[in-house]
């Protein structure tokens, strides 16, 4: 009897913490979209510049320059 | 020179087997065939081969594997036999400077005993395999459906809780006892451990054992289940998704993810290092840090589970196995999840008519939150029917969802019961 009691009581205080986190998730979920945190959000960069990547920007910005050249 | 006592002493896996009570010796020979028969299992596909495989191969091994051997007392004549794998029982004596001396020398010894002390004994190779898992879990199937998911979670953890009284009265065990295993209901392996170490550390072995072993088996358990209690007409129904679906961007779901967190683990401190290891792998996946996540999802995942496996398949020897409370486990750990399973397609079936018939009830077997593993189980079983039901995303919620749940009851058990004496 103590056992199903026991039991009885786990699952009541179960449904109540779900069904709280239940509500809790669009809730939160709605206040972070109004919140508009991501706007500025720009892909994290934690990469090191290597040399090579420093060659491409470099091979790149010259060929904007003479792209741009060529135009004129 | 070579007499046939020396053989015999050379040859202990075979002369040991002759040695002990004959029960003993066809245990072991059973479980060495039990242990190829998962493997082949596992590389056939019908039970989950990520755990069985390396769990077969360890039964088989830690069976053939037995010595006339006394780690902590080598002069020992009686003929004791163990292995040189593991002692799960190594520093369980009561005096505590003899438990630190014992375990420093069986440490020495017994090789997989650093992994089996130092990781799985203590949770934390069940706190690496949430991390895994999060790292893959996908919380924006959660944020589409927060109700339907959750209660359909609510529904499939029906043997975590019926599972208590019948254990208590017919397994004759304690409160406590009873707790640890019901929640095997709860098809969430690492809380499973983590709840059996907290609740009954001496039935942490077997729990263990039965959990995983069981886990594997609704792989290809629960098909059936479904095909008993689904027809094949509501089985082949197709969902769509929600009509006002918001998109929510990596970003959100990392805030979303790290606050669901921090919230959890003020409601239930006693479950916060899964919860903590669960939301941490959510939130690299959703951080954008590829190497961790890499890292997470690969080695540590994979690593852990490796682990895992070996190492419950390691404790599956005859002595353990043979424990006269292990039948009761074995019994009740297969109620639990029989009852989850059962819980989980009626709460499918209630989401089917509240919805007026937009919810496929095969959905509910996935609140039985195996992750996600019951997910592929729904989607596998649908598909054969109707190639073109797509349930899998709401599957999967009802599985994340099925481990915030089990989370929960891992909290309510190990606080409610924590000053419980029986």
């Amino acid at each position: 009897m103590e056992s199903l009691k026991f039991a009885l009581a786990a699952y009541g205080l179960t449904i109540v913490f779900a069904m709280l986190i239940a509500c809790f998730i669009p809730a939160l979920a709605f206040v972070i979209k109004k919140m508009h945190l991501d706007r500025d959000e720009e892909s994290p960069d934690l990469v090191m510049p290597s040399s090579d990547s420093m060659k491409e920007e470099e091979t790149v910005a010259v060929a904007i320059a003479v792209a741009h050249f060529q135009r004129k | 020179m070579i007499t046939l006592e020396s053989l015999k002493e050379i040859f202990q896996g075979f002369t040991s087997l002759f040695a002990v009570d004959p029960k003993f010796a066809v245990a072991r020979l059973g479980l060495i065939a039990l242990g190829f028969l998962l493997m082949y299992l596992g590389r056939k596909g019908v039970l989950e081969a990520l755990i069985m495989i390396p769990m077969g191969l360890g039964m088989a091994t830690i069976n053939a594997a037995v010595m006339f051997f006394d780690p902590l007392n080598p002069a020992n004549t009686a003929r004791r036999v163990g292995n040189l794998f593991v002692e799960p029982q190594a520093g369980a004596s009561v005096d505590s400077m003899q438990n630190a001396a014992d375990l420093m020398t069986i440490l020495q010894i017994d090789w997989l005993q650093p992994i089996y002390t130092f990781t799985f004994s203590n949770g934390l190779i069940a706190c690496f395999v949430f991390m895994g898992i999060g790292s893959l879990l996908d919380i924006g199937f959660v944020l589409a459906r927060p109700f339907t998911s959750m209660i359909l979670a609510l529904f499939a953890e029906l043997g975590s809780f019926l599972t208590i009284p019948i254990a208590t009265t017919f397994g004759h065990l304690t409160l406590k006892e009873a707790a640890a295993i019901s929640i095997v209901g709860g098809a969430d392996g690492p809380m499973v451990l983590f709840t059996s170490l907290k609740l009954a550390p001496h039935l942490f072995v077997p729990i263990a054992v039965v959990a995983y072993l069981y886990l594997g088996l609704t792989y290809g358990g629960y098909p059936y289940l479904i095909k008993l209690m689904v027809p094949k007409r509501l089985r082949s129904l197709p969902m769509y998704p929600p009509k006002k679906q918001v998109q929510y961007s990596a970003f959100e779901k990392m805030v979303v993810a790290s606050v669901m967190c921090v919230a959890l683990s003020f409601l239930l401190p006693v479950a916060a290092p899964l919860i903590f290891s669960l939301f941490f792998g959510v939130v690299v996946r959703e951080s954008g840090i590829k190497a961790f996540q890499d890292f997470i999802g690969g080695p540590v995942l994979y690593g852990s589970t490796m682990f895992l496996g070996l190492m419950l398949g390691i404790l599956c020897d005859a002595n353990t196995i043979m424990d006269p409370k292990i039948l009761p486990l074995l019994l009740l750990g297969c109620l639990a999840l029989l009852l989850s399973g059962i819980g989980g397609l009626l709460g499918g079936y209630f989401m089917y008519f509240v919805s007026g018939g937009k919810v496929n009830p095969v959905v509910g077997i996935a609140g039985v939150s195996c992750v996600p593993t019951t997910a592929k189980v729904a989607q596998k079983v649908v598909s054969k029917d109707n190639p073109h039901a797509v349930i899998m995303p709401a599957a999967l919620g009802a599985n994340i969802s099925g481990v915030i749940t089990t989370a929960i009851i891992a909290g309510i058990f190990c606080s409610l019961l924590a000053k419980f004496a029986g």
